[in-house]
């Protein structure tokens, strides 16, 4: 996919350019929130991660200039305190997502790609990934066929990993997404109710349907 | 709130007694001195009248004297009696009518001619050849001015009562307004809004100027502490920086030493340690950003029985894993005013505390209610060890561990934000022992 990185400090810039350029993909780079708006009005863009501390224009009034002037892409907004009022503002302002500094590569790789995902995405009532089939109505998944009962919040887990086939989905991202948690929990609540689910799609299979990615988060393989 | 004007209202009564006295005693002095001057005028009278009598008496005898008497009875110019009695104690002259008058001065009681009892002061002066002369004069005057005095300061009194509590009330009225605004402005600032001042008012009076000094009092704490807030969020995000940078680098040494897996496993114990003190940056960070109370403008009005109890389904699973039981007790329908997350944060660092500080095998309680003062109420209960007494004040001071805690993750961190999201709610935070175990309440204003 193609990047753009709005980001006055050039080794936070580096960082994600070489990173994600080792992930194939190309990456561009403005240091200054004015050069940035033209180049994202200029060039066609996947996503764009914008720093919310510019030296030239608040990062939240440029969300709302880009937005204004018809940039639709999805926004990634970096922060580097991970303030709750900095998080809302910047939603508020048009960012897609957020992310607080420092960051693995992991995290902010998997966080572009379900903004990019999500763009192409058509919400479809049911899905299906490799063996595995939900209906998003009556909230019920089988597997081979076969039904299989799941607690509410294993059902919700499920969902968001069957959004994205063969693509990580961090702990972070469940954690918002599930339990609308913007915290960093003591327990492992992600890992309890995970391998809840997994015991549950496993049971009587030979392959395991989740993978997990060490440090980073869950992955729903196709081809199990 | 403030409670009412009681020491303003206290002032006028005080006021009210000290005039009341003063009254009093100004009117009791009037009166003796008026008393003696006018008994002593009286007196003087008498004496003139008996000396001018007595002499009367010594150039034409007896019979002089009652004629005298009689023209002075008959013509009622003086106000003034007699009674002249000889040695026998028979009347021979005057139309006195009283009881025996000792000799010399004296006050007596006599028989109007209407048959009224009166007051009159008298001299009794034995003339010659055994005739006794009293004469007397009423004491009307002396009873007018007690009565004319008496009623002064009656009414003095009244008006001084009247005005005093009008004015008591007007005065209390008028401190009590200044006051509550001087006291609305403190509450203001204490729930966070450093911004707020207090009104000087039109009038230059001590209060206004009062105002405005507390004012500049203010302006003064204001960037005392916005500059101490500066201070420690350029701190927290100065050591952010090159922590970040930090993790950065070892992230991309990472990436590029794909070689032994010795290396790889140092440089990613090595990012886990700095994202400890990164994350122990950001609760110290989202301590003190509640604490500003920034977050109020976010608040909404929400069920949060609704909320605990996604919570508790969740923690259920948790507490099972860690061989606990976790029961929820929800009321339906408890609204409060405020903000989910933060609410959701605190419930969830208290079922934390409760499902990893006790031992295996307790039972932890999350319970939702509305009390009988229409405040709902977040309860954590748990049948476990308790907590010593003497730490229980401690426990949500910051870095705060428990020896029981002390071997489990953590920085002691969390009941320090539980009250910190309890205070912007304005919201009570409740710590006890029970027998056995440990509870947690919050009580916080319905929505």
């Amino acid at each position: 996919m193609r990047v753009l990185i709005i980001e006055d400090d050039l080794e936070t810039a580096g960082f994600v350019a070489d990173g994600l350029a080792a992930e194939g993909h190309t990456v561009h780079h403005a240091e200054l929130g004015r050069a940035g708006l033209r180049r994202a009005q200029a060039e066609n863009y996947d996503v764009i991660i914008v720093d919310c501390m510019l030296p030239d224009i608040d990062g939240n009034a440029l969300l709302g200039e880009m937005r204004s002037l018809g940039v639709s892409q999805p926004l990634l907004m970096l922060t580097a305190l991970g303030a709750i009022e900095d998080r809302v503002r910047g939603l508020r302002s048009g960012a897609d997502d957020y992310l607080v500094k420092p960051f693995a590569m992991a995290e902010l790789s998997a966080r572009l790609d379900a903004l990019v995902r999500r763009g192409k995405d058509v919400l479809d009532n049911a899905d299906a990934c490799g063996t595995i089939k939900i209906d998003r109505i009556r909230r019920e998944v089988w597997r081979e066929g076969r039904r299989i009962v799941l607690q509410p919040r294993e059902y919700e887990l499920l969902e968001q990993l069957i959004r994205r086939p063969d693509s990580v989905v961090s702990r972070a991202m469940l954690l918002e997404q599930v339990w609308h948690f913007h915290f960093d929990p003591q327990t492992n609540i992600v890992e309890t109710h995970m391998s809840r689910l997994r015991q549950k799609l496993n049971a009587g299979f030979a392959e395991d349907a989740i993978r997990t990615v060490r440090g980073v988060g869950y992955m729903l393989r196709s081809d199990a | 709130m403030l409670e009412g004007g009681r020491s303003a209202r206290a002032i006028a009564v005080y006021f009210i007694l000290f005039y009341s006295v003063t009254a009093l005693l100004l009117g009791i002095g009037i009166y003796l001195i008026g008393d003696r001057e006018l008994r002593s005028q009286l007196d003087e009278r008498i004496r003139v009248e008996t000396g001018y009598l007595s002499e009367s008496f010594a150039q034409g005898g007896i019979d002089r004297l009652r004629a005298v008497l009689r023209s002075r009875d008959d013509r009622g110019v003086n106000n003034m009696g007699y009674r002249l009695l000889d040695r026998q104690g028979n009347l021979v002259g005057g139309e006195l009518r009283t009881d025996a008058s000792p000799d010399g001065w004296s006050d007596i009681s006599f028989r109007d001619p209407d048959g009224g009892r009166n007051r009159a002061r008298a001299l009794t002066v034995v003339l010659g050849e055994g005739y006794r002369l009293t004469v007397a004069t009423e004491l009307a005057p002396t009873i007018l001015l007690r009565r004319t005095t008496t009623w002064l300061i009656a009414v003095v009194i009244a008006v001084m009562l009247a005005g005093g509590v009008g004015f008591g009330f007007l005065f209390s009225r008028s401190i009590r307004l200044r006051l509550v605004s001087i006291n609305d402005t403190a509450v203001a600032i204490t729930r966070g809004d450093m911004s707020q001042r207090i009104d000087v008012g039109l009038i230059d009076d001590e209060f206004g100027r009062l105002a405005v000094t507390l004012n500049h009092m203010l302006d003064r704490n204001e960037r005392l502490i916005g500059n101490l807030r500066q201070v420690s969020s350029d701190i927290a995000h100065d050591l952010r920086t090159p922590l970040a940078r930090l993790r950065q680098r070892l992230e991309r040494a990472l990436m590029l030493a794909r070689v032994d897996p010795k290396v790889e496993g140092e440089i990613a114990t090595a990012i886990e340690q700095s994202d400890a003190i990164l994350s122990l940056f950001s609760a110290l960070l989202r301590i003190s950003e509640v604490e500003s109370g920034s977050l109020r403008q976010y608040f909404k009005r929400f069920d949060i029985g609704a909320v605990a109890a996604s919570l508790g389904e969740s923690y259920a699973a948790v507490a099972e894993d860690g061989g606990r039981v976790l029961r929820c007790e929800i009321a339906e329908k408890v609204m409060v005013w405020g903000d989910r997350e933060l609410l959701s944060q605190a419930m969830v660092n208290l079922l934390e505390n409760a499902l990893r500080h006790t031992p295996v095998g307790t039972e932890v309680l999350l319970r939702i209610e509305s009390t009988r003062g229409g405040r709902a109420r977040i309860a954590v209960i748990d049948g476990g060890v308790g907590v010593p007494d003497e730490l229980l004040a401690t426990l949500t001071r910051r870095f705060t561990r428990t020896d029981a805690a002390r071997h489990s993750p953590g920085f002691g961190l969390g009941l320090n934000l539980v009250e910190a999201i309890v205070a912007i709610h304005d919201g009570q935070l409740a710590l006890r022992n029970r027998i056995p175990g440990f509870e947690v309440c919050i009580d916080l204003p319905s929505g």
